[in-house]
């Protein structure tokens, strides 16, 4: 019985299932295999907009743009990787569960079904009205600028340059050779030997993501280094995230493998010997050798937004925006979205997504001399890998506030904070392959 | 047979089907012929929070949505059980004027 067949049989013969019943079924009912819908030709909405940076946000807002604006519409993406490898799942790589190659995402269906121009070069500067190429030409032209550039790396106390992440200390925090090096040094570290990861204090993109790296290097080291630990010097005071499911699996799940130290702040970093040296509350100058180290540094957006006067936020490290559109508060008629924006929502690629599609409507309203939608609404949904084999999943939705303008977790969803899953399971780690792969082909396909 | 045993039976071949699916292509490839959208745009943003897991315009995913006339009446009955699963934690984040036009926006995509 194939499976079409089989779910029309179920359909037919099971009219009176309860919807707990149903519910349950239906999760596992998933279809992962995109569906590629036409691009209109009546919306009656003409403009340019390039987009600068194919990454979750950036994909997104390329093929929605054509999806809903239709052929009038001309996108141009500017991106100078020939494909995205996907941070979500990176860390499964590490475990040598995926591999690179299984998360890298193509160009192919944007350019071929979407007619979405491609534009592989660096990106040298921007304003509202050009872009300047690194091999000097220029583009213009274009109604509106949408910029998702991700997130650029500061130096660890101790560096001197960011050569020693490609090298020596790997953060792996944009998933790429970096993590292939991680892997590699997990691998060859000697048994009794520790890793050591540092988290920087938020916001940082993907909020229970080290929490999450520190729970699958821990798993896969009780069966390949069963006398090395995972030692975790966090910035921050606490557990940021799903404090309840990592504060379990740090002290049960994983108990005796992951040693995990809050409020901690690093003073030096020795890339050569990994040796570190940190600050936890009163006590000064602690010293920690690391077999394997692995530093997630404090990110900003990069140094192209900067030098074109758009990271206005109180930290100067991100760009503010307007919520109902992502326009930038500094600049007009250049958009911001995803991880260098800075907003209330957390950095992350299945928010970024909806971000995009916010920019979208918003924009394509303006080609027409309309308002942005006045009530956006946004949500975030994140599984996380506790062992090999289960996980947990945290959600949350956000709302526009127009008193403060800003996104905020709505009173009725758990008291206006975020909701996780009740334990970690292997269905949660089934459902996090649906969402994964639904996510990606929404995103790319 | 009750409904239960059914139901246990249907849960143990899903989860051999979910095997296969999680071992699947990338999504990039072999596409589906798509349905016709009508270009409906009233609740089409609100209800796009719906695609990174069901799929664009509700298509896939966890559950398609896409054309279903009965997707008010099932996040009725979500909202009212005690399902702990993702999918009723997000159902808490709208209000019930949201919900109906997400509702209204697949019957009609």
């Amino acid at each position: 019985m194939n499976r079409r067949k089989f779910l029309g049989v179920t359909a037919s013969g099971l009219g009176l299932l309860t919807l707990s019943s149903f519910s349950a079924f239906a999760a596992r009912d998933s279809n992962t295999t995109p569906v590629q819908f036409a691009i209109p030709t009546n919306t009656g909405i003409n403009g340019h907009i390039v987009v600068l940076g194919g990454g979750m946000a950036g994909a997104t807002v390329a093929k929605y743009l054509r999806l809903w604006g239709g052929t009038g519409v001309q996108v141009t993406l500017v991106e100078k990787s020939a494909a995205y490898t996907s941070n979500i799942l990176s860390n499964t790589v590490l475990t040598g569960q995926r591999t690179l190659a299984n998360l890298a995402y193509h160009y192919d269906t944007l350019k071929n079904h979407y007619g979405v121009k491609l534009i592989n070069k660096e990106v040298a500067a921007i304003d509202a009205a050009s872009i300047q190429f690194a091999d000097g030409t220029t583009l213009g032209g274009y109604d509106r600028l949408v910029i998702a550039p991700g997130v650029e790396f500061d130096l660890m106390p101790g560096m001197t340059s960011v050569d020693e992440y490609d090298t020596l200390i790997p953060h792996a925090w944009k998933a790429g050779p970096q993590t292939a090096l991680l892997r590699d040094q997990l691998i060859n570290m000697t048994d009794g030997a520790n890793v050591v990861i540092t988290i920087p204090k938020a916001p940082y993109r993907c909020p229970p993501g080290p929490y999450e790296r520190a729970c699958v290097i821990a798993d896969w080291l009780k069966a390949n280094k069963p006398n090395s630990q995972v030692i975790v010097l966090d910035a921050n005071a606490d557990i940021l995230v799903e404090k309840d499911n990592f504060n379990y699996a740090f002290t049960v799940t994983h108990a005796g493998v992951i040693d995990y130290r809050p409020g901690c702040t690093i003073t030096n970093v020795d890339s050569a010997t990994r040796v570190v040296t940190y600050n936890q509350g009163l006590s000064l100058d602690n010293v920690v050798e690391a077999g394997v180290l692995n530093p997630i540094p404090p990110q900003r957006a990069p140094k192209l937004l900067a030098d074109a006067g758009l990271l206005n936020s109180p930290d100067g490290r991100f760009a503010s925006v307007d919520v109902l559109s992502y326009e930038s508060t500094a600049i007009p008629g250049i958009h911001v979205i995803g991880d260098a924006s800075s907003t209330t929502m957390p950095k992350a690629g299945h928010i970024g997504n909806q971000q995009a599609k916010t920019c979208v409507d918003a924009i394509l309203r303006v080609l027409q001399g309309q308002l942005p939608d006045p009530s956006p609404v946004t949500n975030s949904a994140c599984f996380t890998p506790i062992t090999a084999s289960t996980a947990t999943w945290l959600a949350a939705v956000y709302q526009y506030d127009p008193g403060t303008k800003k996104m905020v977790i709505p009173a009725q969803h758990n008291n206006g904070t975020a909701i996780s899953a009740p334990t970690a399971s292997t269905r949660n780690y089934q459902d996090m392959l649906t969402w994964f792969n639904t996510l990606m082909g929404d995103t790319f396909a | 047979m009750t409904i239960k045993e059914i139901l246990k039976g249907l849960a143990a071949v899903s989860l051999m089907l979910m095997t296969t699916i999680a071992d699947a292509a990338p999504p990039t490839k072999g596409a589906p012929t798509a349905p016709t959208v009508t270009g409906n745009t009233q609740g089409r943003l609100l209800a796009s929070n719906c695609f990174q897991c069901h799929g664009t315009y509700g298509s896939g995913g966890f559950y398609p949505l896409f054309g279903k006339g009965n997707v008010s009446s099932t996040l009725t009955k979500y909202l009212s059980g005690n399902s702990d699963s993702i999918m009723a934690a997000h159902l808490k984040g709208y209000t019930p004027e949201q919900l109906q036009a997400i509702a209204d926006y697949f019957a009609n995509p």
